[in-house]
């Protein structure tokens, strides 16, 4: 009997695992349900379309020809309602129920509103998908004054996006710096720096506590908690994903804050598996339940689950994420979970040099270069390797890291 | 593998609609590693990755093509 797999969403997990499964089962009978009116597409390079840097054409990924070549039925526009793991189907806006053997879990997440007066005005955008990036780019380009909230690595998008447009913009942070958590203060003023050149004022100890808007209803200015205004005819709202685990409430599958899944992707629940944003996965480095929302991580992921999906418990994911930033002349990298850690180490070495790592019981779980990225080969081996080498810092510090030069691999 | 791998920044605006564009993040280690030191010495280093294909654009800190 012919095998079915059905997959909800179309983004890179899911598309990754739907070519997976195609490659090492070519008979079976492969769904994707998606809500969005299009295919695959970049969603690293939507905020250098919303820039103005490039056309439409490059972010599209896949065409519906692609998924006729492979036999893959896309649904686009289709909301899943249901999912019922006891009766193996998913059911849709359309009450139109699909049966499934395997079901994989890839639907992402939604930007998190904020919830102040006005948060849902004309001009107060939130950003994920190429939709939002169309009408965040057309915003931007008549927009001449710009407010941005969301002091973490979505925010810093919008307000890149806001500096390419030319809108002169204030990025309002609750906190001392920009990704407070992952950064200190000597490597976020680099980030402050860079803004500032480019037309993007940084705000610290702020936030919004509330937008303004005209009789027609859209923004006008953002009131922060001190009281200050800020004017703006836009606004860039990201302040996080709620992950769209809403579907499977009440089916057994567990959750925690999202989807939670073993080292091969699989849920709680039999036949069932997720990948991509939505997870919180079994970390085999770490030993911890993470999450990442890398797209290295998400494409292995789908691949790491469709894997699973033939045939149960024969990949592992295991994997060190990267995460660049390049809105700005020098280059900037996370890697793994630099937020994690219970012990770091960081150092200056210019005004436009800066690293930090972050350990975890002595051993590497990750970390944030700015400006030279020359040690990342060395911190991602030696975090791959799990070697206790906390007890390293300075030689970790040195501008050019021998991983052969340190102590020898133990085990924690 | 190719056999030489020249990197050189290019304009966004200059790209043809067709034009295969990719993020610095959606390469392996080995071709991220590659093109920051092309960035960092301004030369491209030998050895290339198989990684980053001829006619490539990849988005890091400038538009770089592939040749």
């Amino acid at each position: 009997m012919t095998a079915s797999y059905v997959i909800i969403g179309d983004g890179i997990a899911g598309s990754s695992a739907a070519e997976t499964l195609r490659e090492k089962a070519p008979d079976a009978e492969i769904t994707v349900v998606t809500d969005e009116g299009e295919a695959l597409y970049n969603r690293i390079l939507i905020k250098e379309f919303a820039k103005g840097k490039l056309p439409e054409a490059p972010v599209s990924i896949h065409d519906p020809e692609w998924y006729d070549e492979r036999d893959v039925d896309l649904r686009l526009n289709t909301l899943v309602t249901d999912v019922r793991p006891d009766a193996h189907e998913i059911e849709t806006h359309e009450d139109e129920r699909i049966g499934y053997d395997k079901l994989l879990v890839a639907a992402g997440g939604t930007p998190v509103q904020l919830p102040v007066e006005n948060s849902d005005a004309d001009g107060v955008h939130h950003f994920w998908t190429f939709q939002d990036a169309r009408r965040i780019k057309e915003a931007a380009e008549s927009a001449e004054t710009g407010v941005v909230v969301g002091a973490g690595l979505l925010g810093i998008d919008l307000a890149a996006i806001s500096a390419a447009q030319g809108v002169d913009a204030h990025y309002l942070m609750r906190g001392d710096c920009w990704w407070r958590y992952a950064l200190t203060e000597d490597g976020a003023e680099i980030i402050h720096d860079a803004l500032r050149e480019r037309g993007v004022t940084p705000v610290f100890g702020s936030g919004v506590d509330r937008f303004e808007t005209d009789d027609d209803g859209r923004v006008t200015a953002a009131v922060d908690p001190n009281g200050d205004r800020y004017e703006c005819d836009w606004a860039g709202v990201a302040i996080g994903l709620d992950f769209n685990t809403e579907i499977v409430q009440g089916t057994g599958i567990e959750t925690d804050s999202g989807v939670v899944v073993d080292e091969h992707m699989h849920t709680s629940v039999e036949d069932v598996y997720a990948a991509g944003d939505i997870t919180r996965y079994h970390d085999l480095i770490t030993g911890e339940l993470e999450q990442n929302g890398s797209w290295g991580s998400a494409k292995e992921q789908g691949s790491v689950a469709a894997t699973n999906m033939i045939e149960p418990e024969s990949e592992q994911f295991r994997w060190v994420s990267s995460y660049s930033i390049t809105h700005f002349d020098f280059p900037f990298l996370s890697f793994g979970h630099p937020t994690v850690g219970d012990d770091y180490v960081e150092a200056k070495y210019s005004d436009t040099e800066w690293r930090r790592l972050a350990f975890k019981d002595g051993k590497i779980v990750g970390g944030v270069l700015i400006g030279d990225l020359s040690a990342q080969s060395a911190y991602k081996q030696l975090m791959r390797e799990e070697r206790v080498v906390a007890d390293q810092k300075a030689a970790l510090m040195e501008k050019q890291v021998d991983v052969d030069a340190l102590a020898p691999a133990q085990e924690g | 593998m190719p056999s030489s791998t020249d990197l050189s920044v290019t304009d966004p605006g200059s790209l043809s609609a067709d034009a295969r564009v990719r993020h610095v993040d959606e390469l392996d280690e080995r071709a991220q590693a590659f093109l920051d030191a092309a960035r960092a010495e301004g030369t491209t280093p030998d050895d290339p990755p198989a990684d980053l294909t001829p006619g490539d654009v990849v988005v890091f800190t400038e538009y770089y093509r592939v040749r």
